[in-house]
């Protein structure tokens, strides 16, 4: 058991689309039952136990959906450009739909973290947007994830077009932290005037605690995600071969029975 | 470890706070929803597709059977 | 000694010169950037007020934004013209590296808009009223910054080769890629503009521009092969 852990034969299988599909079809109810779970603690806990912030009031409680995207949306963006990097080195077919998966979820937690701030912004700063350099920064990081899944989806040949987009998302990886330094240096040099609200560094344990539930929930949802699109982008692309035909040939089956 | 508010109404405004609060909730879960039903719907439409494809082809093999 | 000879015949300086030359045959390939750079500063005192075209703090950001444009519009033609004609597939076949007609077209793309674009920036101020101490940090950056550009966009453009042209894919995908540039190139001539010392930012674009001269080429290979051989 252990010795095929560290032989990497388990990562080896689960490159074969019918092993995950298999798989992935026992783990995504404890998926979904497990996030669901931790989502609800987590919001019924922050949203309601915690201790309000003393000087932000309530709003702060938007940090329990701001802090795990914003996670999620810089980790994601990784998670992508390695799936693409593995694809590009071994050509494995599973690890370009990874990609793909990954580029729209990342997607979609990068605008959650943008809209969040944004909304934020509004009772701290009094402005729903202001150009930070962690805003502008994480704008930016939402045109990647954006050009990566057009430059996917661009192409006729779906192969060539995951190809081109795993090569966009390494030119990323490269430019991700000299476009963070840049506008960071950049910020530093223009210093807005006035929004002094952020002394998040000593965050109170009571606080503390349905966070980590949260960034948990987030991580294990994101699990969840990747699942689902990539069981339907395997059952896409794996159309014409016989187990998906045997799959479905079963399902009738069954539902003949019922 | 008690709960913060004594009322639905104070919950739900969270001293003025409630609109941006809420907002914030709904709209992610919205996407989360969003995230689970999107593969989810091309996955029963692929398996559709699948299906109609193998119709096809057996009433295509029973008409060349017939033309025998 | 043939085969030598035909070698040397097919390197960055051939490309270099082929680029140039089918630049010259075209009508205003170097005026056209230059022109558009003017044209685009016309529009900010009618579509801002006079006053403000005439306040020196727009100026940096505004000439670096047109230099940006002027870049991106013209960095599609390096290789779809090529491409459409079929010159770009003798080039992959030519038995030599890849690197070197790339570097060459990369180069002659530099000469023919940043190159010219830095050169009459200086009108471009003077319309814009930016103080003196800025013109040669201004025309400096656009130099360096604009070569990263090319280098840059030409990644980009290799990506997108077989789309055709006049997609959107290629602006969406390289904009960001730019942005840092963007904030140094402007910076570099705030900094002369405020008398500070401004040769932090150029270094940084320095750098910048170093690593992509070690890196850009050789992916422009890579990914014109594996996209052409495909």
């Amino acid at each position: 058991m252990i010795r095929s852990f560290f032989n990497l034969i388990w990562l080896y299988r689960l490159s074969s689309p019918k092993f995950f599909y298999r798989i992935s079809g026992r783990v995504i109810p404890w998926l979904f039952l497990a996030s669901i779970t931790l989502l609800a603690v987590g919001l019924f806990w922050g949203l309601l136990i915690a201790p309000p912030d003393a000087r932000q009031g309530h709003s702060f409680r938007i940090i329990y959906i701001h802090v795990p995207a914003s996670f999620l949306a810089l980790a994601g963006y990784y998670f992508m450009a390695a799936a693409g990097a593995v694809g590009l080195v071994w050509r494995t077919k599973m690890s370009f739909w990874f990609m793909k998966s990954a580029a729209s979820i990342g997607a979609a937690m990068t605008f959650i973290a943008l809209f969040s701030g944004a909304i934020w912004g509004r009772p701290s700063w009094g402005t729903y947007w202001v150009w930070d350099a962690r805003v502008t920064s994480m704008l930016i990081l939402l045109f990647l994830y954006l050009g990566v899944m057009a430059m996917i989806r661009a192409f006729d040949n779906s192969e060539l077009g995951q190809k081109n987009g795993a090569i966009l998302g390494l030119i990323g990886t490269v430019n991700v932290p000299i476009i963070y330094k840049s506008v960071d240096w950049w910020h530093t040099l223009h210093q807005p005037a006035t929004l002094k609200v952020t002394t998040e560094s000593s965050i109170h344990i009571d606080m503390l605690q349905p966070l980590l539930v949260m960034i948990a929930g987030f991580y294990l949802f994101y699990a969840l995600a990747i699942c689902l699109f990539l069981r339907a982008e395997i059952l896409y692309h794996e159309q014409g071969t016989s187990w998906v035909k045997e799959l479905c040939a079963r399902r009738k089956k069954v539902r003949g029975v019922l | 470890m008690a709960i913060q508010f004594s009322s639905w109404l104070e919950l739900i405004d969270m001293g003025g706070h409630g609109i941006f609060v809420w907002t914030t909730v709904s709209v992610s879960l919205l996407i989360f929803l969003i995230l689970v039903l999107l593969p989810v719907s091309a996955h029963s439409r692929t398996l559709k597709n699948v299906e109609l494809n193998m119709e096809f082809e057996a009433r295509s093999l029973q008409n060349a059977d017939a033309d025998k | 000694m043939c085969s030598v000879k035909i070698r040397r015949d097919i390197g960055f300086y051939v490309y270099f010169r082929r680029e140039l030359a089918l630049a010259r045959s075209a009508f205003g390939a170097t005026t056209a950037p230059v022109l558009f750079m003017f044209m685009g500063v016309s529009l900010i005192p009618l579509a801002l007020s006079s006053d403000t075209a005439s306040q020196s703090s727009i100026a940096p950001g505004f000439v670096w934004i047109m230099v940006l444009l002027a870049s991106l519009m013209s960095i599609e033609r390096i290789f779809t013209f090529d491409y459409d004609d079929g010159s770009l597939e003798q080039m992959l076949i030519s038995p030599q590296l890849l690197v070197q007609p790339i570097f060459g077209k990369v180069a002659a793309h530099w000469v023919l808009t940043g190159l010219p674009m830095s050169l009459s920036s200086p009108m471009m101020a003077l319309v814009l009223s930016l103080p003196a101490e800025g013109y040669l940090p201004m025309m400096l950056s656009i130099i360096i910054g604009s070569a990263y550009l090319s280098l840059v966009g030409s990644v980009c453009a290799s990506l997108t080769v077989s789309l055709g042209r006049g997609g959107f894919l290629l602006p969406i995908t390289l904009i960001p890629l730019y942005m840092p540039i963007i904030i140094f190139g402007s910076a570099t001539i705030d900094f002369a503009v405020n008398s500070m010392d401004w040769s932090f930012p150029l270094a940084v674009m320095g750098f910048l521009l170093c690593l992509a001269i070690a890196i850009c080429p050789i992916a422009v290979a890579a990914i014109l092969r594996s996209t052409l051989l495909f």
